[in-house]
């Protein structure tokens, strides 16, 4: 009997879409016009593209216009090499759970559920989440004089909050308060 | 939710990163003289002083570098437009779902957008989830199912979660005999309106 494979999670690692897109369609002008260029030139028309590529070879190795340009290919390989081997954040958080199924709140609704958690609160006038590493961090703006009281007031809350969502990986909750005056 | 080509674009990424690095790696090597007077596995590096390639201007030449760039060309221009279409994100669901009798006499045919709609519809009945969205995977028997539910930010999250997998396994049960393989819930948060002048109104379910 066959094992049957486990499910694909429900939160992802970046896809990295944009730099294989990036690549793929550099590549694919360079195609195309190594195509036109080579159909042209068959044809008897212009014959731009093969003497540009008769040219670039004829150069000698030590030339600038040939370990210039190599260095800097070199260095994209690098970046891409870099781009595809980091893995980048899950997209979402696991939320433990007792049931069979796996669910996980989305970083973008963690921000919400903490920034509207934070606006709940006596005397806090703006917040503002962003996550970090292992931490969510909250900017909240206040008109209290006495903003100390408000952050310690926040920090509380927002801790219960969190740790009442029951995350895998909870998050450590950092509270940065600025006075709003005009 | 839907599924991404992330594996396949980070295998082509790493090779054409090694790509570049190597081909470019040498030749800059090269005509910085680091390679001057080496052998590496029986190939001598070229003086640095050499054209890298010692092309003719004989018309026959010119015809073998139009067709190389020609079939070169159309070879990498087609694998690259099948990787830009691989970016798509598809959502690889179910086919029909079908589903047979015991005794194997009649087989009933459900395209599977009906029962997630209907999972959808119900999961949004549920308190403090304003919306859902499902994706069926697999077969009837095993059907794997994943759903996104957005929920207003003033819900207890444990206690939605606990009601969603509840509602879905207990209606599965009821239509095809047996609960979800296995099941996935994303959860949106989405702000309650800021404004007083708008108030939302939710049907009440009293008959679930």
């Amino acid at each position: 009997m066959s094992t049957p494979t486990t499910r694909r999670s429900i939160r992802k690692r970046p896809s990295r879409s944009v730099p294989a897109s990036i690549v793929a369609l550099v590549l694919l002008a360079a195609a195309v016009t190594a195509v036109w260029g080579g159909i042209t030139a068959l044809t008897g028309g212009n014959t731009a593209v093969t003497e540009g590529v008769t040219g670039a070879v004829s150069v000698p190795w030590s030339a600038q216009a040939a370990y210039i340009p190599s260095i800097a290919v070199a260095l994209i390989g690098v970046a891409l090499i870099i781009t595809a081997l980091i893995p980048g954040r899950h997209d979402a958080h696991l939320v433990k759970h007792e049931g069979a199924s796996e669910a996980a709140l989305t970083g973008r609704g963690l921000r919400t559920y903490l920034e509207d958690r934070a606006m709940t609160i006596d005397g806090v006038d703006s917040a503002r989440a962003s996550l970090k590493g292992r931490q969510a961090r909250i900017r909240i703006g206040t008109y209290a004089l006495d903003h100390d009281e408000v952050q310690k007031d926040v920090h509380q809350r927002l801790r219960a909050t969190v740790d009442s969502l029951d995350l895998k990986n909870a998050r450590r909750i950092r509270v940065n308060t600025s006075t709003l005056n005009n | 939710m839907r599924h991404t080509a992330g594996r396949l674009n980070r295998v082509w990424l790493s090779i054409i990163g090694v790509i570049l690095v190597l081909g470019a790696g040498v030749t800059a090597a090269i005509g910085l003289g680091l390679l001057e007077g080496r052998t590496v596995a029986g190939i001598r590096a070229p003086e640095r002083d050499q054209p890298i390639l010692n092309l003719n201007h004989e018309p026959a030449t010119t015809t073998t570098i139009a067709a190389v760039l020609v079939i070169a060309g159309i070879i990498i221009g087609i694998l690259c437009v099948l990787w830009l279409l691989a970016q798509v994100p598809r959502k690889h669901g179910a086919s029909d779902l079908k589903l047979q009798d015991p005794d194997n006499r009649g087989l009933t045919v459900l395209k599977p957008g009906l029962l997630e709609d209907a999972i959808s519809d119900r999961v949004e009945e549920l308190e403090d989830v304003t919306g859902a969205t499902t994706i069926i995977r697999g077969s009837s028997r095993a059907p794997d199912i994943t759903v996104r539910i957005t929920t207003t930010s003033h819900a207890d999250l444990p206690r939605v979660i606990a009601d969603v997998e509840h509602r879905i396994t207990n209606d599965l049960n009821l239509t095809l005999g047996r609960g979800p393989a296995s099941l996935g819930i994303a959860i949106e948060v989405k702000a309650d309106p800021k404004n007083d002048d708008t108030v939302t109104f939710q049907p009440s379910s009293a008959h679930t």
